[in-house]
């Protein structure tokens, strides 16, 4: 006997909408009760219901991805690390002095006259004695310091950049070590909880972009390291 | 394999589904408080509770947007773009719904524009999908048989009911959180998986048949 699904029963339509949830546990109770008390008395329901069991089973064998989380969380990290930098800058300091300036300005407005004068002058000596400090120190502060971990004991050390590799599970300490003895590299950070860690190099000068991205490749092609990326500071 | 096995693999399955489908539903609710703990952590720029997050959503959000695109790297860019938003909007969250609703809604939307964007759009039949030139089963299927028959099927959804399928069957998600998820009406998210279970009838003798094929043996 072929059952109608469609039938004008707002009871069975319901009922059969509601399956699915039904079948995954999220009903609430009352709704569960109508539905287990319209399946005891309808065959086609009962019918849906196993056909839609079969459907969900075969929907939750998840597909084997090929996943790397930990490269990703690198990838993702870096990205967040450019993103900060960018935002460090938008707020540097020539935009908080025309912040101030220009609260200074409004707070004058609204004072007397002699009180105004004098302020003005005061503000005057403040602004050239902030642009003389900023125009002498400018050249001396590093960008890149402004990024520098507090776990790392050298900011100065960090130059324009580090970089963050993902060890193979495989490889010994002894391999490491040789590894990054061998491109004068020493660890500052990590691991992280996903493996992480981030290198410094040690060089007695500041490394190129150039010479971080190429250090990362030669880490890569090393059979000890799943991932290496560049972290760039922004430059100056 | 012997047919009294395939017979109790079958029942195994079935029990285990159900299990799954439970634990699910009760681990979602317990785990709530712990995300919004460390949602919480990752609004005040805590990166060890976002590791943490990131860690927890990575494999869940990647297998939802496959499912979409067929496409492992985009599938996981668009975690990574969605991981970025939640990192950037982590205040912003307001707790009136549950934290991994909130970030599969991100995932949803950025789902849908990298598909957009990268990919033909999926043209929907307004016809049952027509599955008659794959070839029929004659023994049990395997998993992967299984699943080229879901995927087939899944293939001829527009990506609107294909996730409505997705987020009840694979994450067991409520039907009023899936109308958060995908922001529409509670009543779209009943119709789209009515119309995608209607569409999915082909399949459904398939894999009638590799279960029953179990049970006839049986007997």
């Amino acid at each position: 006997m072929k059952q109608d699904t469609s039938m004008p029963n707002s009871v069975h339509q319901e009922t059969w909408e509601l399956l699915p949830w039904y079948i995954n546990n999220t009903l609430e109770f009352s709704l569960r009760e109508q539905v287990d008390q319209h399946l005891e008395e309808c065959h086609a329901c009962r019918k849906e219901l196993e056909e839609q069991k079969q459907l969900a089973q075969a929907v939750h064998q998840a597909d084997q991805l090929n996943l790397s989380p930990q490269q990703s969380f690198a990838k993702l990290m870096q990205r967040i690390d450019v993103s900060e930098q960018t935002t460090t800058t938008a707020t540097s300091p020539s935009f908080s002095l025309l912040n101030y300036l220009s609260t200074l300005w409004g707070h004058l407005q609204h004072t007397p006259s002699m009180a105004r004068w004098l302020l003005a002058a005061q503000t005057l000596a403040i602004v050239l004695l902030l642009g003389h400090v900023m125009l002498v120190s400018d050249p001396l502060v590093d960008n890149a310091a402004n990024y520098v971990t507090l776990s790392n004991d050298k900011p100065s050390a960090m130059a324009r950049g580090h970089l963050r590799v993902v060890f193979s599970d495989n490889s010994s300490e002894q391999d490491i070590r040789k590894l990054l003895t061998g491109v004068n590299a020493r660890i500052v950070d990590g691991p992280s909880t996903s493996g992480v860690y981030t290198l410094a190099v040690s060089q007695s000068h500041a490394a190129s972009r150039e010479e971080l991205v190429a250090l990362s490749k030669q880490l890569r092609s090393h059979h000890t390291v799943q991932f290496a990326e560049p972290v760039f500071a922004l430059q100056p | 394999m012997t047919h009294d096995s395939g017979f109790e693999l079958w029942l195994h399955r079935d029990i285990v589904l159900n299990n799954n489908l439970a634990n699910n539903a009760a681990s979602l609710s317990t785990t709530a408080d712990a995300d919004l703990e460390l949602l919480r952590r990752v609004a005040g720029k805590d990166r060890d509770a976002f590791e943490t997050l990131y860690y927890q959503y990575y494999r869940r959000v990647v297998q939802f947007v496959f499912r979409f695109c067929r496409n492992e790297t985009l599938a996981e860019e668009v975690v990574n773009d969605t991981l970025f938003t939640v990192w950037q909007d982590a205040a912003r969250f307001e707790a009136r719904s549950r934290v991994s609703t909130w970030i599969f809604g991100i995932a949803y939307r950025k789902a849908i524009k990298a598909i957009q964007r990268y990919q033909a759009p999926v043209q929907e039949s307004v016809d049952e999908p027509d599955l008659s030139d794959v070839e029929q089963p004659d023994s049990v299927l395997s998993q992967q048989q299984t699943q080229d028959w879901l995927q087939s099927g899944l293939d001829q959804l527009s990506p609107e009911h294909r996730s409505v399928v997705e987020l009840s069957y694979y994450h067991g998600y409520a039907y009023h959180e899936i109308a958060e998820i995908v922001d529409c009406p509670v009543n779209t998210v009943k119709t789209r998986m009515f119309h995608a279970r209607k569409k999915l009838k082909k399949i459904l003798p398939v894999l009638n048949d590799a279960t029953n094929s179990s049970h006839v043996s049986k007997r």
